[in-house]
């Protein structure tokens, strides 16, 4: 049986399930998807409104990403245009909280250059106090 | 892999026994070591033993047709588990089986209740195990119901450090999920949430707790509820002292 990745989404972390599960299929893997974000969501389901939660194949790959909003029945009193209007609120909130995050890779990455040129011009022969000269 | 300290090696029950009565129950109590998994009692699998924990978890756990189960009791060192409620005659809904593995002295309940019935001290132990079994399903009914699965996985882990005493909890995630009637993959994601939080360390089935205050203000408050106060040990302690009182 295939195996599936599920991670979490919170808004802040990505918390991945290291272990996976196997499941027969991909549409298996969507209705395990579906419990898990619904007992993830019981019971305060206002504040995990905007998670997400992905669902990758073996090679890490993402199948399917599941808003918890699209899954909130105590959204379900609300019409119909109110609902969507709550569910694109939580997409857009998930689609800035993924552009923060990529942003922060992105600082992390140019701060371990930065500490890694350091690193390279303090070993280096050439200190930068002693200019060479001729 | 984990060694069992010597301090555990009493029951809070029977330790707050007169010696007198502790050695009416002494010569039918027998030392037995049990793994974790091991069914003690069951729907389909009667059982007329008590046991009494020295180290280690029982967990009273009701099982669905469909194979869902849920925990409406918990039974360590505090309390006594098994057929307390019709001593030796035992016909349960619940499933009893070791959470923790550990120490337990087990006792045939023909023999405590034929014990019991010429000792007060006997009969008022087995009214307060009775009763803690009644209090945590109550109060259980109420949880599972209104409070989130993540606050419900702090509560458990609260109340097992409180009963183990501070040692490292050994679980697997399955065992945890068929406490709290969730699917693993939610335990996994849930145990992720409060490592990155810096509450607990889990590892390959090993959760140790790094932030003991951060943990209890994540759970529910139903492990304030259920505290120590109601321990069937602390209830005997403190009869014990309001009778030496003059």
């Amino acid at each position: 049986m295939p195996l599936f990745y599920f991670i979490l989404k919170d808004g802040r972390n990505t918390l991945p399930d290291r272990d996976g599960a196997e499941l027969p299929s991909a549409a298996a893997a969507r209705s395990h998807a579906n419990a898990v974000a619904r007992e993830l969501m019981r019971n305060r389901e206002s504040k995990t409104r905007a998670w997400r939660l992905q669902v990758c194949d073996d090679d890490l790959q993402p199948v399917l990403e599941l808003s918890f909003a699209q899954l909130d029945d105590s959204l379900s009193h609300f019409s119909p245009e109110a609902r969507q209007a709550i569910q694109n609120v939580c997409r857009n909130m998930g689609l800035l909280s993924d552009s923060i995050s990529d942003v922060r890779a992105t600082l992390e990455q140019i701060r371990a250059t930065i500490s890694r040129a350091n690193e390279l011009a303090l070993n280096s022969p050439l200190k930068s106090n002693q200019i060479p000269r001729g | 892999m984990h060694t069992t300290s010597n301090s555990r090696t009493s029951n809070g029950c029977l330790s707050a026994l007169p010696p007198p009565v502790l050695s009416i129950l002494k010569p039918h109590l027998a030392e037995v070591t049990l793994h974790e998994g091991t069914i003690l009692w069951g729907p389909r699998e009667p059982s007329t033993d008590i046991y009494f924990p020295l180290s280690g978890l029982i967990s009273i756990v009701i099982a669905m047709a469909e194979g869902e189960c849920v925990a409406v009791g918990g039974i360590g060192r505090e309390a006594m588990a098994g057929s307390i409620f019709d001593l030796g005659h035992f016909n349960s809904l619940t499933r009893g089986s070791v959470q923790i593995g550990g120490t337990f002295l087990r006792i045939a309940g023909s023999e405590l209740a034929h014990a019991a019935r010429q000792n007060d001290e006997l009969k008022t132990l087995i009214a307060f195990c009775g009763d803690w079994i009644l209090m945590q399903a109550q109060q259980l009914a109420a949880c599972n119901a209104v409070h989130s699965a993540d606050k419900r996985f702090c509560r458990w882990l609260v109340e097992c450090y409180s009963r183990v005493e501070g040692e490292p909890v050994h679980v697997t995630q399955e065992s945890i999920a068929a406490i709290l009637g969730i699917r693993r993959t939610t335990v996994t994601l849930i145990a992720q949430r409060l490592q990155e939080t810096g509450c607990i360390q889990y590892r390959r089935g090993h959760i140790s707790i790094l932030d003991l205050p951060k943990l209890r203000a994540s759970a529910c408050e139903c492990c304030r509820t259920l505290d120590q106060r109601y321990w069937p040990s602390t209830r005997l302690a403190r009869k014990k002292m309001e009778a030496k009182a003059p």
